[in-house]
């Protein structure tokens, strides 16, 4: 399990480090043409994904660095999920209203 | 010379004496003269005096060092502050004991354990035929001098941050058995580093093989457990070779 | 500065300088102090942006910061750094093995600094 958040966690990284240089790139065509709208939000909803994996995942790594027992760590462990989720959910909702 | 003294439970203090220096003289030459000469009370370890049994590890200006292979001609500034080696418990002075740097060490089953009859030539059981070319040779050879000395240990941040994690040294030693052919311990060796107290503490800051006297480099020791494990994880989710 | 690797011969002499090797240890809190503070700035831009046709006051509160220059730079410099210091561990990662070596980490700082230039000169163009 750990091995592969690992993994994740750094291939979750290149992919950001690509997508958000598409992002603050060509964010102002969002608005242009349909075509390259729909490509624009398919790269956002991706970036919503990677970046929340990336920036919690990050976070739990701090935590576990600093918490030692194991049911600090399972709570922190759930809390993080639990938020990367509901703002996944969030996030993907508002992009869905941007469609409209 | 700026010494750490005191006892393991009480406040320490430190002292200021003079040592005389020739172009040769060594952190542990000053710790000898104070010792012989000026305070008989002194408390600190040494054996062979050339870099090889490991006992002498101290901090010299907060760096981890071997006290025996430290010229103070060398240390920038002039003054030499010498300190016991971080994250174990004090004895007296510069004296430290090394029980927590060796339970981390049993922790990580750093004993070799024989494995299944085949070599690693695919010969049959008897003698293992490994050659100075065969790349596991290499690979252990690299990181296997290994005089736990402490001073990666002392050197890491994550060691005093988590208290499980077994250390830069402990790990190294298990990747060497990890590494070995004809060792059958091999699992259970990656299932103690592949917990979250256990490799995945660290992150790869370097210090440890920055400050190896034996010029092992335990950072890519634990990189390679790790890949190791990412490998393994992912031939379980998947199945098959990767 | 004296690389601290010693070599057998060297070792026989005993002449080893003492170093502060801080910089592997700079760079892990850099990214890690970065790093939070990009979280805490995705979950912001995240829900403003996903509540903005309803909260509008928000959206206008999260341009105002982008605008802000030095805020801007700041948030470019922890993005620059952050991604170009993780390029460097992925490629350490890879078995591209110069983390012991100064090098690579020179290399990311050189790399976070053109990055924020580049992004600077992008926002000036488009009038932030």
């Amino acid at each position: 399990m750990s091995a592969l958040l690992w993994l994740l966690q750094r291939a979750s990284g290149l992919v950001l480090v690509l997508l958000v240089a598409i992002h603050l790139g060509v964010q102002q065509a969002l608005f242009a043409v349909p075509l390259r709208r729909a490509a624009l939000i398919a790269v956002d909803w991706m970036l919503l994904a990677a970046a929340l994996y990336h920036g919690l995942n990050g976070l739990r790594t701090v935590a576990y660095d600093y918490l030692h027992r194991a049911g600090a760590q399972r709570a922190v462990n759930w809390a993080l999920w639990l938020t990367g989720l509901a703002l996944f959910t969030y996030g993907s909702w508002g992009l869905w209203i941007l469609i409209q | 010379m700026r010494v750490a003294r005191g006892e393991g439970d009480g406040e320490g203090r430190y002292e200021t004496h003079v040592v005389p220096q020739t172009y040769r003289s060594t952190v542990l030459d000053g710790l000898l003269h104070i010792q012989r000469h000026l305070d008989r009370t002194l408390a600190f370890r040494y054996a062979c005096r050339a870099a090889m049994c490991g006992t002498c590890g101290v901090r010299v200006n907060g760096v981890e060092r071997l006290a025996c292979s430290t010229h103070l001609s060398a240390v920038p500034g002039g003054d030499v502050t010498v300190e016991p080696l971080r994250y174990l418990p004090v004895i007296r002075d510069l004296m430290v004991d090394f029980e927590p740097f060796f339970d981390a060490w049993r922790a990580v089953k750093p004993t070799f354990m024989p494995g299944a009859a085949a070599c690693a030539d695919g010969s049959p059981a008897g003698f293992a035929t490994i050659g100075p070319d065969v790349r596991e040779r290499q690979v252990i050879d690299r990181h296997r001098e290994c005089i736990s000395c402490g001073i990666c240990y002392s050197a890491c941040d994550v060691v005093g941050l988590a208290p499980s994690f077994p250390g830069p040294a402990a790990i190294t030693r298990s990747f060497c058995l990890i590494m070995d052919s004809r060792d059958g311990g091999r699992e259970a060796r990656l299932e103690v580093l592949d917990r979250e107290g256990g490799c995945w503490r660290c992150h790869t800051h370097g210090t440890c093989s920055e400050l190896c006297p034996k010029g092992l480099d335990p950072t890519v020791a634990i990189e390679e457990v790790k890949r190791l494990l990412a490998r393994r994880t992912l031939q379980k989710a998947f199945g098959g070779p990767r | 500065m004296h690389r601290l690797r010693p070599d057998r011969r060297v070792m026989a002499y005993a002449e080893l300088w003492p170093t502060h090797p801080r910089w592997g240890i700079g760079a892990w809190w850099a990214q890690r102090i970065t790093g939070v503070l990009l979280v805490v700035y995705l979950i912001w831009h995240v829900v403003t942006i996903a509540g903005a046709p309803r909260h509008p006051e928000r959206f206008a509160a999260l341009l105002r910061f982008l605008r802000h220059p030095v805020l801007f730079t700041a948030l470019l410099a922890a993005l620059a750094y952050h991604s170009a210091n993780g390029v460097r561990l992925v490629l350490f990662d890879l078995g591209i093995d110069a983390m012991r070596g100064r090098t690579m980490f020179w290399a990311c700082l050189v790399l976070t600094a053109l990055l924020v230039a580049a992004g600077l000169w992008r926002g000036v163009l488009r009038g932030l």
